[in-house]
């Protein structure tokens, strides 16, 4: 994964002998063992793993959500873990893009608006920012759904729109937690189709958590997880459109 | 308004029900401060009624340790001379309150207030009653009785359970002394309940029995460009006496009544109880709003959002339904107030009852608010990725 020809993509994240350790004494649970990893930009990553190997804790620490108890961080250049918390909250927000895996659209809210979420919190005017969240959709298949509440979807739809909120600010790190695992096969793979063919694109960073064996095809690079460590990587010779 | 302070009102509004429990339960407690902090209010403005009626003169001087209207300790009759040889009395005129007994021309035994005034002058006398009453009383046995009471407290019992209001021509027995009623006059309506009967000094000075202290207050009227305190402060140092301005003679007895009666903390209690239970249901509510959206929160979170702006979120959302309960409880205690007016309730809003209402209603919303944001500021953003 780590580059190595001269004129091979740039690392946009590394990290080196990052753990994570949760509580103390005789409570402290190690999360995170010692993960070393480079990943290049312009790839979709795939993380891989039985449940509690570390796969949640180590996106989270990916995205400046959660700090490593040590290790070095690298994320486009800089350690969100060494930033105060407004500073980190504010480079989650420029920098970020999230798909949940209960997609956690807020149910007030139209898929346009709720598209619209990261532009609001970057203060850009309401109209603007949903008429941006409308854009993004459309692009997604979902024009004509813009005035629909969340209840009013389906969840492929609803994780169009979470996908759509994820990359209406254009950010430069997307990860997705489980993106695939409340839907349906067919649905899944035509969501993480679109996850590759929308949110791949130079510069940027796809993280992908997931159990889902089926999609594992559309990753250019697989790390498996276990006990808080990376024990295999593999790579695929992908086009961004596979 | 800015983008977050319209998606946090966005989330308030979209779940209607919730929206409308919310609201529902501040206009309930603002409609129980309101409404119950006015009839107090109204309440309280009467204690001061018979004082605030009265007309013609600048100071009250009373023995010093009157309390209220209603505390009659008289003075010597030696206390008219001394108040008429301080300095900057223009005249001075003596009055007499008593609670007497008197009967009705049906029979029926009922307590008044005799205010006997200046027999010369006639000063003192109720504002309302027109030159051609208050003239009545130099006739012969005259009283003057307030209308509104004709027909309630006064009114003459018939035969057969009916009744007539009583009427001018009446005659009444005071204290075993025939009085006839000459006039009437429309007095503010009183926190003191038992009817008010105007005579002139001399009248009720014979009607009464006899005292040795027989002047409840003298009336001063202050020469033209006299200084009203000044003139207070002389008479209280020349004669001992307490020396007072209407305003002040009806502020010492409203704070003896709200001291002295339980008034103040039976409303105390009632409106205290429909705060508290108003706003408890109020901040339940948004309590369970608040966590309810908890994921949304965290997710928010967990996109960027700090937890001042979290916390200013939740704020909003409080204004809204705070601002909005208060103004529909607010407005409907004033409308049933002016509903129930007309039916002799006392009731008065002021301003510093509206304003007092929306801060109280407003900090306990806020206070709720923030406990519930307390639970979100210390949410791990990590956990949206939990199911």
């Amino acid at each position: 994964m780590a580059a190595t020809a001269a004129n091979a993509p740039s690392v946009a994240i590394r990290c080196s002998a990052l753990t994570k350790r949760y509580g103390s004494g005789d409570t402290c649970v190690a999360a995170l063992r010692g993960i070393d990893l480079a990943i290049d930009e312009g790839r979709l990553t795939m993380l891989v793993g039985p449940s509690g190997c570390g796969k949640t804790t180590l996106i989270s620490i990916l995205s400046g959500i959660l700090s490593p108890t040590s290790g070095e961080l690298s994320v486009f250049g800089k350690d969100p873990s060494r930033l105060t918390d407004g500073a980190r909250a504010e480079w989650r927000a420029t920098t970020v893009g999230f798909v949940f895996q209960q997609f956690n659209l807020l149910p007030t809210l139209t898929a346009a608006e709720n598209a619209a979420v990261p532009l609001l919190i970057r203060g850009v005017p309401w109209h603007q920012a949903v008429e941006c969240g409308r854009a993004r959709l459309a692009e997604l298949g979902l024009g004509d759904r813009c005035g629909s509440l969340p209840r009013e979807l389906s969840g492929g739809q609803q994780q169009r729109v979470a996908i759509a909120r994820a990359l209406v600010h254009d950010p430069r790190l997307l990860v997705c937690d489980e993106p695939t695992s409340a839907l349906d096969h067919e649905t899944g793979e035509r969501v993480i189709d679109l996850l590759r063919s929308t949110a791949l694109r130079s510069g940027r960073v796809v993280v992908v958590v997931t159990h889902d064996q089926r999609i594992l095809r559309y990753a250019d690079s697989i790390l498996r997880m276990d006990d808080g460590r990376i024990v295999a990587e593999s790579e695929q010779r992908l086009s961004p459109h596979t | 308004m800015q983008p977050l302070d319209r998606l946090a009102y966005r989330m308030l509004i979209g779940d209607r029900l919730k929206y409308l429990s919310l609201v529902a339960g501040l206009v309930f407690a603002s409609l129980l401060v309101v409404q119950q902090a006015s009839i107090f209010t109204g309440y309280a403005d009467r204690t001061g009624s018979w004082i605030l009626d009265s007309d013609g003169h600048d100071l009250w001087v009373m023995d010093e340790q009157v309390d209220m209207s209603e505390d009659s300790k008289p003075l010597l009759q030696t206390a008219l001379s001394r108040v008429r040889s301080i300095d900057g009395v223009a005249w001075a005129i003596p009055l007499y309150k008593n609670y007497l007994k008197a009967r009705l021309p049906d029979g029926r035994l009922i307590t008044v207030r005799v205010v006997g005034i200046d027999d010369a002058s006639l000063a003192g006398g109720p504002r309302s009653a027109t030159r051609e009453a208050l003239a009545s009383l130099r006739r012969d046995q005259a009283v003057l009785v307030n209308e509104a009471q004709l027909a309630t407290t006064l009114a003459v019992r018939e035969s057969e359970g009916s009744s007539r209001p009583l009427a001018i021509g009446d005659a009444i027995s005071i204290n075993e002394h025939q009085a006839v009623v000459t006039g009437t006059f429309t007095a503010t309506p009183d926190f003191f309940w038992d009817p008010v009967i105007y005579t002139t000094y001399s009248r009720a000075l014979a009607i009464a029995p006899p005292e040795r202290r027989s002047t409840t207050y003298v009336l001063v009227k202050a020469r033209a460009g006299a200084d009203i305190a000044a003139l207070a402060a002389r008479i209280r140092e020349g004669t001992g006496f307490a020396a007072l301005t209407t305003d002040e003679f009806a502020a010492r007895t409203r704070s003896y009544v709200l001291a002295q009666t339980g008034i103040l903390i039976n409303f105390g209690i009632t409106i205290a109880l429909g705060f508290v239970i108003g706003t408890l249901v109020a901040a339940q509510t948004l309590y369970s709003f608040v966590l309810e959206n908890h994921r949304s929160l965290a997710a928010l979170k967990a996109m960027g959002v700090r937890n001042a702006r979290i916390a200013r979120m939740v704020v909003v959302q409080v204004l809204v339904v705070g601002g909005l309960g208060y103004g529909i409880g607010a407005g409907l205690a004033s409308l049933s107030g002016s509903l129930l007016g007309g039916a002799g309730l006392a009731f008065r809003v002021s301003w510093t009852t509206l304003l007092l209402g929306l801060l109280a209603i407003l900090t306990s919303c806020l206070f709720a608010g923030l406990l519930s944001v307390r639970r979100v500021m210390r949410l791990d953003p990590a956990s949206v990725f939990k199911t």
